[in-house]
């Protein structure tokens, strides 16, 4: 609809347009008897736009984003799930925290959806529990180690010279220990608990992104277009928000597509080890760890879990390729 | 105009002693620093095993791993023992078990789990990878594409368990354990296929993943553009001209796989109780079984910086244009 | 004889942004031994033209359209199967790319490419390749020839390199040499010992060349046929005294005239040409130039020219010479003459 709009408003504006160039012209269409061959002012027409319409970035990201089938799919499940694990636990109307010993262990029934674990407790309000706990420490992590990475990478290659050198050097070597090593040993000597946890997390990967951003930043202060905007000074404030915000935000972006999935992976991880979440907190990790147990007997109690992190992972890695298509242009045929 | 290459073995022997010293350097300052931060824990597992004792013991045992000491003192102590035995004492939780016994021990199984992983799991990614790239766009490549998506999504842990319990146990395959010398080849794969299986699809995935992205990279690069204007043939473009320079990354990230595969068996260790070094260094942590977990963070530590280090050589090899500076 | 044939070609590229028509329905022929060169602006679609030849446009990227014609030597190349194209690729017909430190592949030797070339091309003894190599890099002027064969292209200089591309090309004793912009990457002392080598190799070998450049300087003395390419289309073509001293179309004019002279006096202003090629994407209706045209009539902006013959092939596409034109007749005249001074 509206490329037809389109086209006919052009045609109509075409059609003014050469009548008034004919008036303007009028003079030599006087001498001559073919208006065909009557001359145009060249000035009048040279820089008249093109027919091709301008594109803004940011709605063809959108435009392409929501073109993408399987993204989307995965963005509407991955959106179902996050509602149905926020809402689950209230309209069930359970009692899922105490432990309840003459329903121990049971099959899923009409009144637990999907059975009771191994002291009695509803496992779907659990579940949904556990999906809100893995997600929101992935968030949180995400958020911070991505803010804290941006800013490190970022002033590293600002201020460049000695300090650059040390703070790469900081990178090097934390990057020289294995990352779960170091997980876990930030663990032994902060102890358990869900802020440690997030720091021992965040510690490991933050890294990655100031790497990156600190390639980025530096890789567009050489650039040609942000020397030239230099050139016509332009304040630092501009070229900060007009060149290297817009062009840093699609790889934060992707990172944070990208990091999401990675968290929920090694949280779930860690808790099936022992060492993340500990009880009473629980999340998908943990409720893997206790269904592992009882699998011999109760395998839904491990295979539950089980899928719910493999769906959880894959929609988020499926939304993120959906987005790294979106957003880099070259990557667009 | 040219850089004449007579020296080249000369400055590659100089090139490693340096990136050697740099790593012990850095080695070193990562012993100091997880010692440091293992001593301002509070509580070891001695406190936790010892419990119930009377103090006099406590303080005997105390005394035999030099607990009582200042923190300086132990420092200089374990500097000695890690530069000039290099051990790191005796586990506190288990006695008699050292790093050396860990290492005759446990070693083996966990780098057996990893080499059968790597040797399968390796090539058949780069295979798929080539396959993919080669038939960019067409069916084969899609399904690829999407298949790994998924399987990368689902984590080596989900995959150990789904696999122990739909398979271990039934077609005469074992729930957990692991081989021991002197089985027969099938008694042995009752045991080690399943946790084998658990983590080879990570790097089939993995490899197929990267190979097929740095192979599209060079297809598109116009030296091949300028192979195909020579009149080779598809398959000896892909052969003569892409794989080899799309195989530069993927040499670099091989090393650290191979590093990086005794972390990513952990999960499988556990989950098929597999007696292998991975599982032992979870219940160190979990038991702050201090010396022993000082060791094994050296262990780690060391196997990861000689990949980089192999990675960084074997770059230069592969890559000509790389020179060792 | 004509060996190669071009009819209505039609080449498009696709972008994010949209289909990029880069040529759009071009002809030429060349004879055995001539020297066709292909002028214009970047962007005018001469790489392409180039890279059709060699049917190097590859789906999904790219496509040449239907209707299109390449006939080299009585066959089409566009229908060719493989093992046909394969020895016309680099045996019959081969390229000189711009750039070669990208176009030589770096990992491997400068003397292993050349001798890719050979194998697959010339009937040799498999002991009697690396001397063949050497008489070849002999042959395009690169000393030592012996040593550099075991070297890798980033350890030649940007002139030796653009050589060792030659010399691969001629490798195949190819019928026809397609040299794309061989000069442009390059220092302009240097570009003159490239363009005389490929001069020379041409009448030593007798093989026809199409010399795609944007630089009239180096069209000069080299070709027997020009055609200017603008947008897609070539709006022009000719022999080259009949473009250099008779040139029929504005955009050539323009062209001509942007080429600094010897003769003109100090302050004189070199011309340029005013705004910008037009958008491949959405081509033009009328004259893609007319916009840029100092001559544009309103015709020019509703209907596409027809070409325009004169003698000796020579043929532009013009409304100026539409017979229905009754303006004054407009003459070309070097230096501008219209602004500039």
């Amino acid at each position: 609809m509206d490329v037809a709009i389109g086209t006919m408003e052009r045609e109509e504006k075409e059609d003014e347009e050469k009548k008034e160039r004919n008036n303007k012209n009028g003079f030599y269409s006087n001498t001559i008897d073919d208006l065909r061959f009557a001359k145009v002012v060249q000035s009048e027409i040279m820089f008249e736009e093109s027919a091709r319409p301008n594109i803004n970035y940011w709605k063809e990201v959108r435009r392409v984003f929501f073109k993408n089938k399987i993204a989307v799919t995965a963005l509407v499940i991955f959106v179902l799930l996050v509602i149905i694990s926020l809402v689950g636990p209230h309209i069930r109307n359970i009692d899922y925290v105490s432990m309840n010993m003459s329903e121990q262990n049971q099959l899923p029934s009409a009144k637990h959806w999907f059975g009771t674990d191994n002291m009695g407790r509803d496992l779907f309000c659990r579940l949904c529990n556990a999906v809100g706990i893995s997600l929101l420490i992935a968030v949180i992590c995400t958020v911070v180690s991505i803010f804290l990475g941006s800013a490190y990478g970022a002033i590293a290659a600002y201020v460049g010279g000695f300090v650059d050198e040390i703070m790469m050097r900081v990178i090097e070597i934390l990057n020289s220990i294995p990352s779960l090593i170091l997980i876990l040993l930030i663990l032994v000597v902060l102890g358990n608990s869900i802020p440690t946890f997030i720091f021992a997390m965040v510690f490991t990967s933050w890294t990655g992104s100031a790497r990156m951003i600190r390639g980025k930043v530096l890789q567009l202060r050489q650039s040609e277009y942000v020397l030239a905007s230099e050139v016509l000074g332009a304040t630092k404030r501009r070229i900060v928000m007009k060149h290297l915000l817009p062009n840093a935000a699609s790889l934060i972006i992707l990172d944070v597509a990208g990091s999401i999935p990675g968290f929920v992976g090694s949280e779930a991880g860690l808790s099936f080890l022992g060492l993340g979440l500990q009880p009473p907190a629980y999340s998908l990790g943990s409720l893997l760890s206790l269904g592992q147990q009882v699998m011999a007997f109760y395998p839904h109690q491990m295979v539950a879990p089980a899928v719910l992190l493999a769906i959880i992972i894959l929609t988020c890695n499926l939304i993120g390729d959906g987005l790294r298509d979106a957003l880099d242009p070259q990557l667009r045929n | 105009m040219c850089i004449p290459c007579k020296k080249g073995g000369e400055r590659m022997v100089k090139y490693i002693l340096r990136r050697f010293g740099e790593m012990i350097i850095l080695l070193f300052i990562i012993f100091t620093a997880t010692f440091f931060l293992l001593a301002a824990v509070p509580g070891n597992a001695i406190d936790q095993k010892m419990e119930k004792f009377p103090e006099s013991v406590k303080e005997n045992i105390v005394h035999k791993y030099g607990f009582d000491k200042p923190v300086l003192e132990r420092y200089a102590i374990s500097v000695k023992n890690f530069v000039i035995d290099h051990q790191f004492g005796e586990s506190i939780v288990n006695p008699g078990v050292t790093l050396s016994s860990l290492l005759k021990d446990k070693m083996p199984i966990s780098m057996q789990l990893s080499a059968r992983q790597i040797l399968f799991g390796v090539p058949i990614g780069m295979i798929l990878g080539i396959i993919a790239a080669c038939n960019r766009g067409k069916r084969i490549d899609y399904f690829i594409v999407i298949s790994s998506l998924v399987i990368t999504s689902v984590p080596t842990l989900v995959f150990a368990l789904l696999l122990q319990k739909y398979f271990g146990g039934r077609y005469g395959l074992q729930i957990i354990g692991w081989s021991q010398p002197g089985m027969g080849f099938v008694d042995g794969l009752s045991y080690t296929l399943l946790p084998t299986l658990s983590g080879v699809f990570g790097y089939i995935v993995g490899y197929s993943r990267l190979v097929r992205t740095t192979m599209l990279d060079s297809i598109n690069q116009e030296y091949t553009m300028t192979a195909r204007a020579k009149g080779l043939s598809e398959a000896r473009i892909i052969y003569k001209h892409v794989i080899r320079n799309s195989f530069i990354p993927v040499c670099t990230i091989l090393p650290g796989t191979i590093a990086g595969v005794i972390g990513g068996s952990l999960f499988i260790e556990r989950v098929f109780s597999i007696p292998g070094i991975g599982a032992y260094y979870t219940t160190a942590v979990s038991q702050r079984d201090i010396p022993m977990i000082m060791g094994q963070t050296m262990l780690y530590t060391l196997i990861y910086l000689v990949s980089i280090l192999v990675s960084d050589i074997l770059y230069t090899i592969v890559d000509p244009r790389i020179k060792f500076q | 004889m004509a060996i190669l044939e071009v009819e209505n070609l039609k080449v498009s590229y696709y972008t994010y942004a949209g289909e990029v028509q880069s040529v759009r329905g071009i002809s030429f022929d060349v004879e055995c031994g001539e020297t066709l060169a292909i002028i214009g602006e970047s962007g005018c679609g001469k790489s392409v033209t180039a890279r059709a030849i060699m049917q190097l446009v590859q789906k999904p990227q790219g496509e040449i359209k239907e209707g299109s014609r390449i006939v080299y030597n009585g066959t089409d190349i566009l229908t060719m199967d493989k093992k046909k194209l394969r020895d016309y690729r680099g045996g019959e017909c081969s390229i000189i790319f711009q750039d070669a430190l990208v176009a030589l592949n770096p990992t491997m030797k400068v003397g292993k490419q050349i001798e890719e070339n050979i194998i697959l091309h010339q009937d040799i003894d498999k002991k009697l390749v690396k001397q063949e190599v050497i008489r070849l890099l002999e042959l395009v002027g690169i000393p030592n020839a012996e040593r550099r064969r075991n070297q890798y292209p980033f350890q030649f200089s940007g002139g030796m390199r653009q050589r060792a591309m030659i010399a691969m090309a001629i490798a195949g004793n190819p019928k026809i040499l397609i040299a794309d912009e061989p000069t442009t990457a390059l220092d302009v002392t240097i570009q003159a010992q490239i363009m005389e080598l490929i001069l020379e190799l041409k009448n030593k070998l007798n093989t026809a060349v199409i010399l795609i450049t944007h630089d009239f300087g180096v069209v000069a003395g080299s070709a027997d046929k020009i055609a200017v390419m603008y947008a897609g289309t070539i709006v022009e073509a000719g022999k080259c005294e009949d473009i250099f001293y008779h040139p029929k179309h504005p955009y050539t004019w323009a062209l001509l005239n942007a080429v600094p002279k010897m003769e003109w006096k100090s302050k004189q202003l070199l011309d340029t040409i005013k705004g910008n090629p037009p958008d491949l994407i959405v081509p033009p209706k009328g004259c893609p130039f007319a916009k840029r045209c100092e001559h544009c009539m309103n015709l020019c902006l509703e209907e596409t020219p027809e070409y325009t013959y004169f003698d000796n092939g020579h043929q532009t596409s013009c409304h100026l010479y539409h017979p229905d034109n009754q303006n004054p007749k407009v003459e070309f005249a070097y230096g501008g003459g219209n602004d500039g001074q």
